[in-house]
């Protein structure tokens, strides 16, 4: 009878033992937190852009956090350096993937994206990305942090018919288009041709250059020599601003409009450096630019955290922010529907569909697009233009056309 | 049987059972994991002609994760110590056969450990740090069934110039 007491007595301590081994963190942590985790590339390739975003990112939830968090909840992020290798942002997923409530993802790369979907689906998480339309044409799991790259070239194709009207031109104007090499650049046109056509638009065949040139005269010289009227580049800045200092020095520039994509030259990366060669360039905005991100209120962050000139302050560093106010507003919405018990990926999932139409950035980019039937952060750009090297709106923000839904037809 | 047999047979049952489960994905079958070339010197080269990596024993259609376990003393950007770092993956097939390589952003991001000039958006050479030679140990992952196995890259010394 002692014997088995005392059996009882040490079964009991290793069975407690073994369900904290297993488990941890149940019941044991002091503060209540969720994850969120971010793979992207913030030394290599494209990590001009990412780390601005990412320095955001980090800012705003130390800001959060400072405050007490949202409703008590701290926001524990982890970013980690992929170097823009898929292989690494998979690796990385699979060693945090069982954290405590990591109820979020971000991938900064599209890529990576859609390596990731499966298990993203697998572990019901959702995760952002980039802006590749794959992502509204087959909903699910994947949230886009910009229009969609095929929206924004359809938005910059009514701009361009707009400006050709406005100039007293008859019919419509020639397109030249110039994009990446790689999925990336082809995407835009994946609806947006289809959009061009609409509107009686005809696009050049497109021109592809690596990603990695320093010199486009060709490209540039054969879109002009078939009488381009407007050209559309796709590339994350500086390539677009090297492509616009080849085309000025060509004379190109004074032939024909150039408009850019969302990731076009950055007032703190191009627009510093070769002003008066992107002088006149029209910008497809999905986030503030020039002047008005400096008086945007949450460039307060910028002052707060970094401790830089103003000027410094990378537009997609905003995005970032961005970012983390939409992730606030699902997860204070999700907290109310469900409490911080329940609260999981899934229910981060169903709050980020619950914001549609909202405005929650403080005007860093348009309303909130996320519902059901959306992947889009926004639906909404704003086009601005180059002005002795500042960036001067030319619009509000506009809606941009759904051009997914021209591919599906 | 008294009360306390009862509940002594009960957590003896349910300690089995849970350690039984823990046990479970080490006790199914092995996969294999095969590199070709298994030793090779480190240099841009691996970019035409990539290490390919080949295994069975996975689940249908299952991703499976390669990482390079990184020796004390190896450092790799962006990882944190005693992490390990993934060079390749890939999804295997109806059969559980994975086929794939270590493609040219690892080689020239892990291993070579170029710089990188934004500016250009080219690599920089002369700041590359690339991995030391020496003995690798390697594991695939499956992301499904978690089944792991190892096996080891040799990265050997390049010759010397004449």
């Amino acid at each position: 009878m002692k014997q088995g007491k005392k059996l009882l007595g040490l079964l009991i301590i290793l069975s407690l033992f073994l369900a904290f081994a297993l488990n941890p963190v149940s019941g044991m942590a002091a503060e209540k937190t969720v994850t969120w985790l971010v793979s992207g590339g913030l030394t290599g390739p494209g990590a001009a852009v990412v780390v601005p975003i990412v320095s955001g990112m980090v800012d705003c939830v130390k800001d959060i956090n400072a405050k007490g968090g949202v409703e008590g909840i701290k926001i524990n992020l982890i970013t980690i350096d992929d170097r823009y290798d898929v292989a690494r942002g998979i690796s990385v997923y699979h060693r945090y993937r069982k954290l405590p409530r990591l109820v979020y993802v971000t991938a900064c790369s599209t890529g990576l994206t859609k390596a990731l979907l499966p298990l993203v689906n697998r572990d019901k998480v959702s995760i952002g990305t980039p802006g590749g339309g794959t992502f509204q044409a087959n909903i699910g799991r994947a949230f886009i942090m910009n229009p969609p790259y095929q929206d924004a070239f359809g938005a910059a194709l009514d701009w361009m018919v707009a400006d050709w009207k406005k100039k007293g031109n008859s019919g419509t104007p020639i397109v030249g288009y110039m994009g990446w090499d790689n999925p990336a650049g082809k995407e835009a046109l994946i609806g947006g041709a289809q959009h061009a056509e609409q509107l009686g638009v005809k696009i050049l065949q497109p021109e592809y250059y690596p990603p990695s040139s320093l010199k486009h005269d060709i490209w540039l010289t054969r879109i002009a020599k078939q009488g381009a009227n407007y050209l559309y580049i796709q590339g994350v800045d500086p390539g677009p601003t090297n492509i616009i200092r080849d085309a000025y020095a060509l004379g190109i520039t004074k032939k024909l409009q150039i408009l850019c994509d969302v990731w076009g030259p950055m007032s703190s990366i191009g627009v510093k450096t070769y002003s008066k060669e992107l002088e006149g360039t029209v910008e497809v905005a999905s986030f503030v630019r020039g002047d008005e991100r400096l008086k945007n209120p949450m460039a307060r962050l910028w002052k707060t955290y970094r401790k830089r000139p103003p000027e410094e302050m990378s537009p997609s560093y905003l995005l970032g922010v961005a970012r983390v106010m939409i992730f606030e507003a699902a997860l204070k919405g999700a907290l109310k529907d469900v409490g911080y018990e329940k609260l999981n990926g899934d229910v981060i999932y169903q709050a980020l569909q619950k914001l549609t139409g909202q405005d929650v950035t403080n005007g860093i980019h348009g309303r909130v697009d996320y519902s059901p039937t959306s992947r889009r952060s926004s639906r909404e750009v704003k086009f601005y233009r180059i002005k002795d090297g500042k960036y001067i709106a030319l619009t509000g923000w506009v809606k941009a056309p759904d051009t997914i839904a021209l591919t599906k037809k | 049987m008294n009360r306390h047999k009862k509940l002594v047979v009960f957590l003896l049952t349910g300690l089995l059972l849970v350690l039984g489960l823990s046990a479970g994905s080490a006790l199914g079958d092995t996969p294999s994991l095969v590199i070709i070339p298994d030793k090779t010197v480190l240099s841009p080269a691996l970019i035409k002609k990539p290490i390919m990596i080949t295994g069975s024993g996975w689940m249908a259609n299952e991703m499976v994760v390669i990482n390079l376990l990184l020796p004390k003393g190896v450092t790799v950007k962006g990882v944190q110590p005693g992490e390990d770092v993934g060079i390749a993956t890939g999804t295997a097939d109806a059969k559980g056969v994975l086929n794939t390589k270590i493609g040219t952003m690892t080689i020239l991001m892990t291993f070579i450990q170029v710089g990188w000039d934004s500016g250009k958006m080219k690599p920089v050479f002369s700041e590359a740090k690339p991995l030391p030679p020496g003995v690798y140990n390697i594991e695939a992952v499956g992301l499904e069934s978690d089944k792991k196995v190892k096996a080891t890259l040799t990265l050997l010394p390049p010759p010397k110039k004449k």
